[in-house]
């Protein structure tokens, strides 16, 4: 086993190919913003001023965008994925189980630009026209009036996007904690029942089981949500002028700006390296959710793969 | 308590079927809208071109989607070229030689790729490969794919591997066979399933990625077969076309969405799922 040149070789090449793929996806990222950062870091990350053709390039907006509609539909998805995996994996008819588990697990696989266009065309001028107007009159209530106040409402705006971005991630979170769910000793749910517990008892005392694999799957899907771009990018209303912590108004995050402007940012070279740089600063965001899931979770990385 | 905790689970009956409903209904609008489309012009969406942004002008174009089908085609089929190379033998890293420290690295590694934003494979390839080849093309967006669909191919051959109860390997080398030689014949009929799978999963993943694609493999609203041309893709045209305020374009997004969705992704996903699920080890 130890001396086989070829084998060697080959899971050589594999391990080579990796560090191609991650340093690809890397350096040029780097090696393409670091005069930017140089001259317009600071900026980047204090100032709300984005004007490029001025050359300001203030882009903390983005930063609090992108953690804003995270945050939103980490938070709508939390209930949705626990219940629905509940369904999948305790509650439901024994039939209908596997239909639920198979069903959720193939809309995992529905790309986010199929979301964007149907949030687009379907979703978004329904919920202009039916609910917008009255959380427009929810305006009015002292500090949470805040997150309704806009002069127009739109049908592209932070909330739509957060709605959809959270149904998009429901199937992830979903698969990760059906998972662990499925996994949980048999002789834990027999010992409840034998105490005299109910079906809700066992319910209870297996999420407070496998709570790491819930945090873990909903970080995960923190993570998609952050970085997703296409449904954002179509969704969110792309205004890019200073952050409101606000879901009726139009917003940006760092990938709808970068989607939306990097294409005519290159006549302007600094305004691409601009893109690039938040794209790096979006890279380092994630990375310290997923450090944080880690630290919870255990499987964290076939997690990943799950969903 | 009896009666309260029927309410919370009546709760989270209500909860996760709504949800499964909304998402149901995401499906059900892609047939709904796209499946009109495709049964109006017929073959010829498969065959056609896609028309011209100045259509309107010259009379009645062609409507088709054949480019942006075969974009797809050609940008995955460059991009699994790529990534299953790469993914294979580092998933077998990963899997025989798991408690070596080249193996864990190579783990963290797959999973930094798996948890990167898409949209950066999109930015630095186009820094690496469209600024110096003046141009987008389908080769670019095919490396750029490839970033995201190695991880995909690594982890389920590793997972796939682990699988194999370690006497099996140990029969073929009690044999005095090689190790490469049971790990490559031996098992062969134990592991093909799972990374099949894998792959299999990996291009449906990678047929739906729009955010690295939109930089990187440009346009084009004719066939063409060369690598190093611009081609559009299913994914890219859903979003183009789908902001405009064109009739046309706006169906053409509904019918690219459908063949994307219940042509290309779904029918992968359920084979994928269903080689596993027979082959179970």
């Amino acid at each position: 086993m130890l001396r086989e040149r070829k084998l060697k070789a080959i899971v050589l090449f594999g391990f080579l190919g990796l560090v191609a793929a991650v340093l690809v996806l890397t350096v040029p990222l780097f090696v393409n913003s670091y005069d930017f950062l140089l001259k317009y870091g600071k900026e980047l990350l204090t100032s709300m001023n984005w004007n490029p053709p001025q050359n300001e390039y203030g882009g903390l907006q983005f930063v609090l965008g992108t953690l804003w509609v995270t945050f939103w539909s980490t938070l709508i998805a939390t209930p949705l994925s626990i219940s629905l995996a509940l369904l999948a994996a305790e509650l439901a008819p024994q039939r209908l189980r596997g239909l639920i588990a198979g069903l959720t697990d193939l809309i995992a696989a529905i790309p986010s630009v199929v979301y964007g266009y149907w949030g687009l065309t379907v979703f978004a001028p329904l919920l202009a026209n039916t609910i917008y107007p009255y959380l427009l009159g929810l305006s009015k209530l002292p500090i949470i009036g805040i997150l309704f106040s806009t002069s127009v409402i739109s049908p592209q705006c932070v909330l739509t996007a957060v709605l959809v971005l959270s149904l998009m991630i429901t199937p992830y979170a979903t698969a990760i904690i059906r998972n662990g769910y499925e996994m949980i000793p048999k002789d834990l749910v027999e010992a409840v029942y034998a105490l005299g517990g109910t079906k809700w008892d066992v319910i209870k005392v297996n999420l407070g089981y496998i709570k790491s694999t819930i945090i873990a799957g909903v970080i995960i899907a923190a993570g998609r949500a952050m970085g997703e771009t296409m449904a954002v990018t179509m969704l969110i209303g792309n205004n890019v002028g200073p952050f409101k912590p606000c879901l009726l108004c139009r917003g940006s995050t760092i990938t709808s700006v970068v989607a939306n402007e990097f294409e005519e940012a290159l006549l302007n070279p600094y305004h691409a390296k601009a893109l690039t740089a938040l794209i790096l600063v979006l890279i380092v965001m994630g990375s310290l959710l997923l450090a944080f899931g880690r630290k919870i979770g255990k499987k964290f990385v076939e997690a990943e793969i799950v969903a | 308590m009896p009666r309260l905790y029927k309410l919370w689970i009546a709760l989270i009956y209500l909860v996760g079927l709504s949800s499964l409903g909304v998402l149901l209904w995401v499906l059900g609008s892609i047939i709904v809208n796209g499946l009109p489309v495709i049964m109006k012009y017929g073959l010829d969406i498969f065959t056609k071109n896609i028309p011209p942004p100045m259509f309107l002008f010259f009379g009645k174009p062609e409507v088709g989607l054949a480019p942006a089908i075969i974009g797809t085609l050609m940008v995955v089929g460059i991009a699994i070229l790529i990534s299953f190379p790469i993914g294979f033998t580092a998933g077998i890293l990963i899997a025989e030689f798991r408690h070596s420290r080249l193996a864990k690295l190579a783990e963290e590694l797959a999973s930094t790729l798996v948890e990167v934003p898409t949209i950066t494979a999109g930015i630095s390839i186009y820094w690496l490969l469209v600024i110096p080849m003046h141009n987008p093309s389908a080769l670019a967006g095919g490396v750029a794919l490839s970033l995201i669909m190695i991880p995909y191919i690594a982890i389920y051959t590793a997972e796939t591997y682990k699988r194999v109860p370690m006497t099996i390997k140990e029969g073929g080398l009690a044999l005095g066979l090689k190790y490469s030689t049971v790990l490559f014949k031996v098992i062969r009929g134990l592991v093909l399933p799972g990374v099949l799978s894998g792959t299999l999963m990996a291009l449906a993943k990678g047929a739906g990625e729009a955010a690295p694609l939109l930089f990187t493999a440009g346009w084009n609203d004719k066939v063409t077969l060369n690598p190093f041309d611009q081609v559009s893709t299913l994914s890219v045209l859903i979003y183009k076309f789908g902001f405009s305020s064109q009739e046309l374009w706006r169906e053409l997004s509904w019918a690219a969405s459908f063949i994307l969705v219940f042509i290309i992704i779904l029918p992968l996903v359920v084979i994928s799922k269903m080689m596993v699920r027979r082959h179970e080890i």
